[in-house]
């Protein structure tokens, strides 16, 4: 470098050049100008960024990206030669991205103590103490690696208000808020972000900054930045909005994570939390989404300051949307039955299209449930609600009211605001019913008069930020989040990052039928894996609580909503169906009501089945489980199997409990690799103690009549009438049996009345149905045979039931019955014909055993045999194996080896590995046998 | 036809040398021999060598030895590459330089055996000098240039504001446009004497543009008359002191107090900041009002050294604006910034005319109207004139010397006071003369220089007309305001109560 001619002594005239420099580029700030035909305003951004009064060093780097006009070099060149700090870098042309990013890497290898880089386009301009207070904010605020500005435009003047405290939730899923025109930290930079020069058409500016979120860096607006954005007719940003949803949907794709429910979810619990709650012991408010997780908890003077700065600048500042008064030992009850997350979803449903939700417990040992009712349809508000709902809207009327008249009519029984309740029920303590000193409702008028009555409510009632709003109501962030998410409203419910795999166990009700049972009995096999284990009932709702499952669902869900089990507006082989836009498939509904699951398992619920292919978009592993073909009045196959068809390419795995399902829905065109067989086992566990215990009688000598029982529907399907027939014909025979009709009984036209009166004019007396699994254990082991001459099965748990516990299974060679019973061996095949045969065969076959003893015994004993092998543990290996494949790094508990089974003739049901790829994947033999 | 164009036909003549020397840059070689210099250097520039000077002129030769006369000194002496040791001719050349005008005296390279490389360094080195030179005036240029655009932009917009005020009917010069009005105070805290010497700060709740006056509220007056406030407003997003005012404290009046700017803010819209501070800040301080709670951390009133909140409110205040770049009226009754004298002379005033002046109105064409009552009427109650229409032709009225030099508007409005009127069209003009103002009513002819004319407008009862006359040119003389009215339909003047009021001047500087 040519430092300075000089003088020497004997030539007072005689100058003599000196070369080299030893100082080193300096700059703590390097301010880039890429320029492309913009040669004339350069002069504007260089000026502006030499004009900088601070105490620091400030090199300014042009990176003249190939631009065309000679100008444009001309005038680098001359800032560069006539200003030591200004650098003028040419490249071949690459777009904006490649220009900043190329001036980047000079700076960050030319300035060995830069902190920080601005972006200056060459069309705009800063003020001149912008980078004096931009890095001593920076400085002054760690863990804030950019600042952005407000928009100050001149050209077409327009000021925006973007002072709102940074949110990567409006970031992501509302606009780019922040301008390239911010100030990044050397942190940001060495991280390795930079823009993506593959985006030509604008919002690159956007993408550089969901990279840095990705990352886990912050940024902040400063409030009086001096960025001054020159706006005229046509610009780069305008061309972008054009093509906005293409950019956006190549963004989406490369930020899926970011776009998540669970990014998503997990930032409006930190940014903008959708409930407060109110104690009433406490002068605290929680401000959160989902109530369980560590959360922001405010003094309520400060909430109500919050209340009214959000009330005269909605778009900065903003309160949760929904509300909730309710104690926080209520809370807690809610939440130890998994039910908080649930209530407060279905408390924002309703605060959408009442004015107040009530919320009350009752006690009920035996049920889980909700009951949603409006007041006023010949109902009062009869007892005290324990919690309080409504919506923000509300409480933002309540407070401009000039009077609180209508707001205090809520102590009435027939309150004026048009009010939801929820009736929660559950196995609570007199403890967790117990109210509070101070009721709920007081809390809530207390609320409202404290905000009606502060002094911060007394200003001029208009804005104080001069620039305009562009960002949405702070308060309103939530609605955002539903429109990314297709969803509302939202399941309250945050993942714990890389924590267990979250599944979802749907079912159309929650009673005692084998669909439930075979869900519960895979809830407990996955639990036991590490899931998260989310129940989900969308019909009637109430779970019918099995004290086996305490503990077992970490959420129980209810929809509680008018929501069809079955039909639809489209055809689909005989089947009514829904498609996603259907209304009543309620898509953004049943979508929200979903969020927050890895894998959900449809058990035999139709409609779902609308809205699953949205769900498998966004990520979610969808499982269908197949159980049983049903018949039609006129014997027609139908049913869940035929929904699995039309809906096949929506489902990653099918789940079937039989061979014999599986096979036919390969045959039907479900591809054999998304088929797992998983044989049925018992429903309810038993410890080879108390199967012991139970068995212990079957080793005396058989004495007296034939005990024979029936357990379940006494309906057409299982053939009720056949065991009626076959009972009447043995009595007159004189064949004396012993038996037990155990079950509820069904009105049956076609039966002619009731099953109850008609047993009893037989002799035989029909008890109610048994849910309690030891009295169900009783029973299986009183009896010597198990009758079922059912019309149509899948694979039944009883018969595997009753075999455990040594009971004699005779039923209908139907559905996949002969996959757990060999005939004559450990039970009796009948044969599936008409009516007339059935009934034959079952009165021969009681009559035989009846008579044969040993015959009787030896059924018996092999029938234990052959369900002792049978465990849920063992079946659901494959699921097990498949979710360790979905998910390696978060789902590991999975038997690394073959499982062992004994070397009988089940070993036909030994899973096979398979060779795929460097995996091996376990697949079922029945997936390779061909198609029926 | 091809014309072709032979250099026989038209003989190009070779520049005389010293017309080279006003048109390239030159070498100009003292005492070292032409075979010495290489002869690619010779090649690359214009090269002399100095001869002497002999009556007064230079006397030069070239790279063959030929010696000539040079009367002008070269434009471009680039530099002086001279033997060691000849330094009395080169004093010689330089003097002569001098002589004709030359300030900047070129470099002297010195040229020696054996010293070659040095001296083409040195040469490189002026080269480079040059070149940085050139690049140092482009930016200059630029900036000028730059400047120059950004005044532009900023005349734009100047011009932008007027032209919209202008048009629009009834702007004041001094509108309220933000108001926090005092709120009662349990505390009854003195913000001033809370605050750290600094004082305190109040971030405004208005854009800066248009911005001409900032009210605090005085709750009570402090016992001490003497202490010296200081007032700032400052625009924060590039910490420029827009105004300041400096006065005693008893100077403050109790209830509001008006710091008004010197002229109305302009420009880009800024945020604005006010500043006050009092020296000894203690309980005698005056007690400013405070508005009611504001929720908004940034606008609550703050400690000016470090931001931070004193109170949970805002201060009492009142924000008033007005034309871009326009005084207050001299009317209002303000606090005026020490700016204010300094800016004398730029920017626009808008100057309403005194009722006083009203009162001399009368009728100026009494030679072609006449009635049997008063046509032109001051009506001092109304602030307004009279001016009634004749049936044919038009009424005259005129105020004399009404109008103050360095117009750029005159305007009034315009209205019928009786429902039973007919349609009248109204006008005004500023004229040194009836006969002027009579030929412009008539539209015979363009206004000239420092008239102006707002040409007829129509009004129907119930309405009104904004009336602007614009001046074509300003001049530094007072002259007369006339003001005519006449029926849009000639025929019945019955009920024709047809009247001026609020006479306003938009005067420059």
């Amino acid at each position: 470098m040519l430092r300075q001619t000089v003088k020497e002594q004997d030539h007072p005239n005689v100058r003599y050049a000196q070369f080299g420099g030893s100082d080193k580029p300096s700059a703590t700030i390097a301010i880039l100008i890429p320029v492309y035909k913009h040669s004339v305003l350069l002069t504007e951004a260089v000026d502006s960024a030499l004009c900088q009064e601070a105490p620091f060093n400030i090199a300014v780097v042009i990176v003249d990206d190939g631009c065309p006009y000679p100008e444009t070099s001309q005038v680098g060149q001359a800032y560069a030669l006539a200003n030591d700090n200004v650098y003028y870098l040419r490249k071949p042309n690459g777009g904006l991205s490649s220009a900043r990013n190329y001036g980047i890497d000079f700076a960050l290898r030319t300035f060995s103590d830069l902190e920080a880089v601005y972006f200056l386009d060459a069309d705009n301009r800063i003020t001149p103490t912008a980078m004096r207070v931009l890095l001593d904010y920076m400085r002054a605020n760690k863990g804030i690696d950019w600042i952005y500005p407000n928009i100050d435009k001149f050209g077409i003047e327009w000021n925006g208000n973007y002072t709102a405290q940074y949110s990567r939730l409006l970031h992501v899923v509302f606009d780019n808020i922040c301008e390239a025109g911010s100030l990044v930290s050397k942190n940001l930079l060495d991280a390795g972000v930079r823009f993506d020069e593959t985006m030509k058409s604008g919002f690159e500016d956007w993408e550089f900054w969901l990279q840095a979120i990705s990352l886990g860096f912050k940024g902040a607006n400063h409030p009086f930045f001096g960025f001054e954005y020159r706006q005229r007719a046509e610009s780069m940003l305008r061309d972008s909005n054009r093509t906005r949803e293409s950019i956006l949907g190549y963004i989406r794709t490369k930020h899926k994570k970011l776009f998540s429910a669970d990014t998503l979810l997990r930032w409006e619990h930190e940014e903008t939390p959708r409930f407060v709650a109110f104690g009433t012991d406490s002068f605290l408010v929680d401000l959160f989404t989902d109530p369980v997780v560590a959360h922001e908890r405010r003094g309520f003077e400060e909430f109500v300051k919050m209340f009214w700065a959000a009330r005269t600048e909605p778009e900065t500042f903003g309160v949760p949307p929904f509300w909730l008064w309710m104690s926080p030992a209520h809370r807690d009850a809610l939440n130890s039955f998994g039910l908080l997350h649930n209530v407060l979803w279905l408390g924002e449903r309703l605060s959408q299209s009442h004015n107040f939700v009530a919320i009350r417990f009752e006690s009920d040992k035996d049920r889980l449930g909700v009951e949603v009712a409006t007041l006023g349809e010949g109902r009062d508000l009869t007892k005290r609600p324990l919690g309080w709902m409504c919506s923000l809207g509300i409480v933002q009327q309540c407070v401009e009211d000039k009077s609180d008249d209508w707001v205090r009519t809520l102590r009435k029984t027939q309150p004026s605001p048009k009010i939801a309740e929820i009736v929660v029920r559950g196995p609570f303590s007199a403890e967790d019913i117990q109210g509070t000193a101070l009721s709920a409702t007081n809390s809530l008028l207390a609320t409202l008069g404290a905000l009606r009555d502060s002094g911060y409510r007394n200003g001029p009632n208009e804005r104080w930020i001069w620039r305009s709003a562009y960002f949405p109501d702070r308060s309103r962030y939530h609605e955002l989040l539903r429109h990314s998410l297709g969803a509302a409203p939202l399941m309250p419910r945050l993942a714990n990052e890389d924590g267990p795999v979250r599944v979802g166990l749907l079912l159309p009700i929650a009673t005692f039928g084998g669909v439930e049972k075979v869900a519960y009995a895979a809830a407990h096999v996955l639990k036991k894996a590490g899931c998260e284990v989310h129940l989900f009932v969308f019909g009637d709702p109430v779970y019918h609580r099995i004290p086996d499952n305490d503990g077992l669902f970490d959420s129980i869900n209810f929809l509680a909503d008018d929501y069809p089990l079955w039909g639809g507006p489209n055809m689909f082989s005989g089947h009514d169906i829904l498609m996603g836009h259907d209304e009543n498939a309620k898509a953004r509904e049943i979508i929200g009501f979903l969020s927050g699951l890895d894998v959900v398992v449809n058990n035999q619920l139709a409609p779902a089945n609308a809205v699953f292919g949205e769900l498998r978009r966004r990520g979610v592993k969808i499982v269908n489980y197949v159980h049983v073909l049903d018949s039609s009045e006129m014997g027609r196959a139908a049913g869940h199997p035929y929904l699995a068809l039309a809906y096949e390419h929506i489902y990653d795995s099918v789940l079937t409990c039989s061979r014999d399902m599986a096979e036919w829905l390969h045959g039907m065109g479900v591809p054999s690799a998304k088929l797992l067989h998983i044989p049925n086992a018992a429903g309810y566990p038993l410890s080879s103690e108390q199967v012991a215990r139970l068995t212990a009688a079957r080793s005396q000598p058989h004495e007296g009549p034939l005990k024979a029982l029936f357990l379940g529907r006494l309906d057409r399907q299982k053939g009720i009438e056949r065991i009626f027939a076959a009972a009447r014909t043995l009595k007159r025979r004189g064949i004396a049996i012993d038996w037990r009709i155990v079950g509820s009984d069904v009105m049956d036209s076609g039966a002619g009345g009731s099953w109850k009166q008609r047993f009893a004019d037989v002799g035989i007396r029909i008890e109610p149905p048994v849910y309690d699994s030891r009295l169900l254990s009783k029973l299986l082991a009183w009896a010597d045979v198990f009758v079922l001459p059912s019309r149509w099965e899948g694979a039944p748990l009883t018969i595997i039931e009753a075999q455990r516990l040594g009971c004699v299974p005779i039923a209908t060679n139907v559905g996949a019955v002969s996959e757990l019973i060999d005939h004559k061996k450990d039970g009796i095949l009948l044969r599936s014909t008409d009516d007339g045969v059935v009934t034959h065969d079952l009165t021969l076959a009681l009559e035989a055993i009846a008579k044969s003893p040993q015959v009787l015994t030896g059924l018996s004993a092999r029938a234990a045999q052959r369900a002792s092998e049978r465990n849920w543990d063992k079946s659901l290996q494959p699921f097990l194996r498949q979710l360790h494949t979905w998910f390696p790094e978060r789902f590991q508990s999975i038997r690394r080896t073959k499982v062992a089974l004994p070397q009988s003739e089940n070993s036909k049901e030994t899973p096979e590995v398979r060779k795929d790829g460097d995996n091996a994947v376990w697949q079922d033999p029945i997936r390779q046998s061909s198609a029926q | 036809m091809t014309v072709v164009a032979t250099q026989e036909a038209f003989p190009v003549e070779k520049p005389a040398i010293e017309e080279r020397l006003l048109k390239d840059l030159t070498l100009m070689v003292v005492g070292v021999g032409r075979q010495e210099l290489p002869s690619a250097l010779l090649g690359a520039v214009q090269t002399v060598w100095f001869e002497g000077v002999a009556d007064g002129q230079v006397l030069f030769s070239d790279q063959s030895g030929a010696v000539f006369q040079v009367v002008e000194a070269p434009t471009m002496a680039f530099a002086v590459l001279a033997e060691p040791g000849t330094s009395a001719d080169v004093d010689t050349l330089f003097k002569w330089l001098q002589r004709h005008g030359v300030v900047q005296l070129p470099s002297v390279v010195g040229w020696s055996r054996g010293q070659e490389n040095e001296a083409i360094s040195s040469i490189l080195a002026l080269v480079a000098e040059h070149v940085k030179s050139a690049a140092r005036r482009l930016v200059l240029s630029n900036r000028e240039l730059r400047t120059l655009r950004s005044m532009n932009d900023d005349l734009q917009n100047r011009f932008a504001a007027i032209e919209s005020f202008l048009n629009r009917n009834g702007l004041q010069p001094l509108d309220l446009v933000f108001s926090n009005e005092p709120a009662e105070n349990p505390l009854n805290a003195n913000v001033l004497a809370s605050a750290s010497q600094d004082g305190i700060s109040q971030i405004l709740p208005v854009p800066s543009s248009g911005v001409s006056g900032v009210s605090v509220h005085v709750d009570q007056l402090g016992m001490r008359q003497d202490l010296k406030l200081r007032a700032q407003l400052v625009t924060l997003e590039d910490l420029r002191i827009v105004d300041s005012w400096q006065i005693s404290s008893g100077d403050l009046a109790s209830g509001w107090n008006i710091f008004g700017l010197s002229k109305s803010t302009a420009g880009l819209n800024r945020t604005l900041e006010f500043r006050l501070q009092i020296e000894e800040a203690d309980e005698d301080t005056p007690r400013l009002s405070l508005g009611s709670l504001q929720p908004i951390e940034m606008f609550q009133v703050r400690d000016a050294s470090n931001g931070m909140p004193v109170l949970k409110n805002s201060l009492a205040l009142q924000v008033w604006g007005g034309i871009p770049g326009v005084s207050m009226p001299a009317s209002a009754n303000y606090i005026p910034a020490q700016s204010q004298q300094v800016s004398q002379g730029e920017g626009f005033r808008d100057m309403p005319i005194a009722p006083g002046i009203l009162e001399h109105a009368s009728l100026a064409n009494s030679d072609e109207v006449e009635f049997d009552f008063e046509a032109i009427m001051p009506l001092p109650a109304e602030r307004a004139i009279g001016c009634h229409p004749p049936a044919e032709g038009m009424t005259i009225g005129e105020l004399p010397a009404a109008c103050p030099p360095q117009i750029i508007r005159m305007s009034a409005k315009a209205f019928i006071d009786n429902s039973r009127a007919a349609d009248i069209d109204f006008a005004i003009a500023v004229a040194g003369s009836l006969d002027a103002a009579r030929a412009l009513f008539r539209e015979e002819r363009e206004q000239t220089v420092g008239e102006a004319y707002s040409g007829w407008n129509t009004v129907s009862f119930g309405e009104s007309a904004h009336l602007s006359a614009f001046a074509s040119e300003q001049v530094g003389a007072w002259q007369n305001v006339y003001f005519a009215t006449r029926m849009s339909e000639q025929g019945s003047n019955d009920f024709a109560w047809a009247k001026f009021t609020n006479f306003r001047a938009v005067v420059s500087g």
